[in-house]
């Protein structure tokens, strides 16, 4: 069977452990117990995991982080599982879900719901929430970590490359070796209790339901903290739902985390630094990539990521968008165009690009879903991704007891993120009257966060801010 | 958004909209509709869609039995499908007692032509193959009826109105209505006013607070009610399944569909709560058992409009001319949306209706006679 693992990197290596064994339609599949079932399968040469509900479409993954829905499998008699979240399991039964799943053919154990007192629940476990956690711990809360991932750190653990941001923070240092330093600081802290493997999905009356494949806990926390992250933006063209469409961070997932070739030959839709910084991992990890294009007229990343792509023979093709993408259950190739200054495609530019993936990299959207069931006052923002919570200079939404911070707060980056975690965090330690809170520590992120919002690229994020910053 | 017309429907629901639709088709097309919202943003959107004839009282079970018909053959009729399907109601009965109640009421429904009939487990099992048979004795069984869609249902009735000339306005509050020397009315709303000869109050659970604008109080009780939505599924669950408040079905989307009574009268918000998630996933997987591998994917709650004796108003007012109510549904107003706007428009457009409605008018509760009806569920 076909194996797109990936064995040699110059950055990273992969300790896969012991072989397990999953069976896919009735077929024996190799595993290993890191993995999720959409990883494995796909390692396994396996792109698609269903067929859409009402046109039976194929359906392959799109965010490969829970996000989407694209990956819905019925596993173990389970229908619409999301398979790129769930870890495997020796003997697990796999089967593609063809059009609506079918209903559950063995009777699943309910389960009596647990309920848990927590002092502050932290939502989401990337950079924004570890910090926020850290600190609410270190100030003396007892602090709860619910993330939908098997394994913390959201989207830092695939970012290998040394960060751009902040002198102060972290700058020059992979996000990877971040991550690993505070997922580890995290799992040392007595203080706080992870529960990975958990989407947190509903607010009620200041309680929060998470749920595993087969647990739910219902949290009665005195504070939240959201730090769920963002959502890649879709891009609208011909045939864009076919396996083989992937948003960058996905390709990334795969490659950075897992260790698997996400295709061998790529086009990269955005040059923004999320699509040169992929572009370039892509070309580390030995697949080719057959050019990057952007609608804009001029590349949008830092230039230093341009040049490394562009040094290595990557063509990159502005005022270009991606028409279409070619197949029927998969990508075999994509019709790009040259677009005009209103963004419209230039009709006989038309060209076809050979190429099995094709990576969306338009953006992010905050993940809101829970800040808008708990009913806060969300604004839209243009610059921040989306829909945002209003909220103050301490992340505090208008709900005293919520915070929002990170990515879910509006799209920003991972440093600015971690500093945004660190506030909320003190701050929702602060609000429960604990004694040793360093709020100079807090004062000290303050001054270092607007510090690097002042460079260049935090022009945008302080237009945003303004309409979502409650002055207090 | 003309200054006036003939008749102001306040409420874009099933009853106002089905109302100006059948206006529209007897001529009568001097009509406006306004919705403070978006069409379908009041009960009507947040129903359970079932539509039922098995009723206790001769005077709902003849006008669901009409309704009834109607709705067999609304998507043609609309040229717009509404996803009606006669899927049958399945009441499950658990105790001696109730299924001898359930008899008497089977036999006084075939009087009307409701020809409902009790079944014994086999053929509950028949019918609902997913039916843990141990959780009733016997089950009340009538195949005609069924389920439809409630925003294609709305949307089927608005545009057919539409295409009538009937004037849909969303985004348009009513906020003031005042009577005029010549027994007209201004119709004050947030786009500007209107004068009108007649006004329909078919705001559902705003009725009261549209009536008091003209000094007409209308006893009701608010009750909140919650419901969920399943992920979608293929078919299987076949009919509407209903035992003591609890009810679901499964839609044409596949998305299993339902609630259960928390008890929350005199409700002041919507808000959705954690408890009536466990007690219904109790409930119904006790007559379902396998639906407890299936997903919760949404959760909300509306209100039921609860008159005095749970039977709506509908007609009009004899202290305001002009004034009609289409309102006070206590949780049925979806099923009978076809019945009201027919009969309603009747009497709108020809000052008589074809069935009588009199003992539904708001009279009735001044002059002490109310109705009667016990099966208050979905
Ligand atoms: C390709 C790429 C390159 C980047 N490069 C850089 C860089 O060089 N420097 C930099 O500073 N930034 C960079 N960023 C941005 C940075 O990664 C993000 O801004 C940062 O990770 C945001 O952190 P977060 O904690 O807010 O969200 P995330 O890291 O997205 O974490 C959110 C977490 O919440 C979890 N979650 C979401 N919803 C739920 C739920 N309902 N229940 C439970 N858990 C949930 C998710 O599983 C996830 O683990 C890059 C991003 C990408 C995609
Ligand atoms: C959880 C639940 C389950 C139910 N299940 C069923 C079922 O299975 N079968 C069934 O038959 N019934 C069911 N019902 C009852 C049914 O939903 C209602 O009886 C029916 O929808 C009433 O329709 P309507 O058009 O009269 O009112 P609505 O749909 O409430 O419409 C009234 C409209 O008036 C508008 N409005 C209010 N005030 C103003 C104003 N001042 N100006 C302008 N517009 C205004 C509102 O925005 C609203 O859209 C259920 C109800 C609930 C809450
Ligand atoms: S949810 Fe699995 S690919 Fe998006």
């Amino acid at each position: 069977m076909e194996d797109s693992r990936i064995t040699t990197h110059p950055i990273l290596a992969w300790d896969r452990g012991n072989p397990v064994h999953v069976t896919y339609d009735g077929k024996p599949v190799t595993a290993y117990p890191q993995e999720t079932v959409a990883m494995a399968l796909y390692a396994a040469g396996v792109k698609q995991y269903s067929t859409s509900s009402r046109f039976y479409r194929p359906r392959g993954m799109f965010c490969a982080i829970g996000k989407c829905s694209s990956c819905m499998m019925r596993v173990d008699g389970i229908p619409n599982t999301r398979t790129c979240v769930l870890q495997v399991r020796d003997g697990m039964d796999v089967e593609t879900q063809h059009g609506d799943g079918r209903f559950p053919d063995v009777q699943a154990a309910m389960k009596r719901v647990k309920e848990n007192d927590a002092e502050i629940l932290v939502i989401g476990g990337g950079p924004a929430g570890l910090e926020a956690s850290l600190w609410a711990a270190k100030a003396g809360a007892h602090v709860i970590l619910v993330d939908q991932n098997p394994q913390l750190g959201g989207q830092l653990v695939k970012q290998t490359h040394k960060f751009f941001g902040s002198a102060r923070e972290n700058a020059g240092t992979r996000g990877i070796t971040i991550a690993k330093k505070l997922i580890a600081e995290v799992q040392a802290e007595p203080n706080i209790d992870v529960y990975s493997g958990f989407t947190a999905f509903g607010w009620f009356q200041g309680s929060v339901c998470a749920a595993s494949q087969d647990h739910a806990v219902l949290f009665h926390p005195r504070k939240v903290i959201v730090a769920t992250g963002a959502a890649e933006k879709m891009l609208l063209f011909k045939n864009n739902d076919i396996p083989g469409v992937f948003g960058a961070g996905a390709a990334q997932t795969l490659m950075n985390v897992y260790g698997i070739k996400p295709g061998n030959k790529v086009l990269m839709v955005g040059a923004g630094n999320v699509g040169l910084i992929v572009s370039y991992q892509l070309m580390q990890a030995g697949i080719e990539v057959v050019g990057v294009i952007e609608g804009a007229p001029r590349v949008g990343g830092y230039l230093v990521h341009a040049s490394k792509i562009a040094r290595n023979g990557v063509h990159i093709l502005t005022r270009h968008t991606v028409l279409e993408s070619v197949g029927t259950d998969h990508v075999e190739a994509a019709i790009i165009a040259e677009v005009d200054e209103q963004w419209q495609p230039i009709p006989g530019t038309e060209q076809r690009i050979e190429c099995d993936t094709i990576c969306l990299s338009a953006g992010l959207k905050p993940s809101t879903e829970l800040l808008e069931q708990a009913k806060l006052d969300l604004v839209f923002s243009a610059e921040l991704g989306g829909w945002v919570a209003k909220r103050n200079w301490a992340m505090r939404t208008s709900n005293p007891d919520i915070f929002a911070a990170g990515d879910a707060s509006g799209v920003e980056e991972a440093s600015t993120a971690m500093m945004e975690g660190k506030i909320a965090g003190l701050q929702a330690a602060y609000d429960l009257s604990h004694t040793d809170v360093p709020m100079e520590e807090q004062k000290e992120t303050r001054r270092n966060l607007d510090d690097l919002r002042a460079g260049p690229f935090g022009a945008k994020i302080c237009i945003g801010l303004k309409c979502v910053e409650v002055l207090e | 958004m003309r200054s006036s017309y003939d008749c102001v429907i306040i409420g874009g629901g099933v009853s106002g909209l089905a109302i100006a639709y059948e206006l529209a088709k007897r001529g009568y097309r001097d009509v406006a509709v306004l919705e403070e919202s978006y069409l379908g943003s009041g009960s009507t959107g947040r129903c359970g869609s079932g539509i039922r004839a098995q009723f206790t009282s001769a005077d709902q079970i003849v006008l669901l039995r009409e309704s009834e018909a109607i709705w067999e053959h609304l998507s043609e009729e609309l040229e717009y499908d509404v996803h009606f399907k006669a899927c049958g109601y399945l009441f499950l009965w658990d105790t001696p007692e109730l299924v001898d109640k359930a008899r008497q009421n089977v036999a006084f429904q075939n009087r009307y032509g409701v020809m409902s009939r009790i079944i014994d487990r086999q053929e509950a099992k028949e019918i609902c193959p997913s039916l843990n048979t141990d959780s009733f004795l016997a089950g009340q069984w009538y195949d005609k009826d069924g389920m439809a869609f409630p925003f294609d249902t709305v949307t089927g009735y608005a545009r057919a109105a539409r295409r009538q000339g009937v004037d849909i306005m969303t985004s348009t509050r009513v906020f003031e209505i005042e009577t005029t020397a010549a027994h007209t009315f201004t119709v004050h709303t947030t786009q500007g006013n209107i004068e009108t000869k007649n006004v329909v109050n078919a705001a559902g659970p705003e009725a009261r607070g549209i009536a008091a604008m003209l000094n007409v109080d209308l006893p009701y009780r608010l009750d909140k009610h919650q419901i969920m939505a399943t992920e979608p599924l293929e078919q299987f669950l076949g009919p509407m399944l209903v035992k003591g408040a609890l009810y679901y079905l499964q839609t044409h989307r596949g998305n299993v569909v339902g609630g259960t009574d928390t008890g929350d009268q005199n409700a002041t918000d919507v808000d959705s709560t954690f408890e009536f998630l466990t007690k219904f996933a109790k409930e119904a997987t006790e007559i379902v058992p396998r639906l407890a591998g299936v997903k919760l994917m949404r959760q909300w709650a509306g209100y039921y409009v609860m008159s005095p004796d749970a039977h709506p108003v509908l007609g009009p007012v004899d202290e305001v001319p002009g004034f009609f109510q289409a309102n006070g549904y206590s949780g049925h107003g979806f099923m009978m949306g076809p019945i009201v706007g027919r009969l309603l428009a009747e009497y709108i457009a020809d000052g008589k209706p074809s069935i009588d409605i009199d003992h539904y008018n708001f009279r009735r509760f001044a002059r002490g006679e109310l109705l009667t009806e016990k099966a208050v569920i979905g």
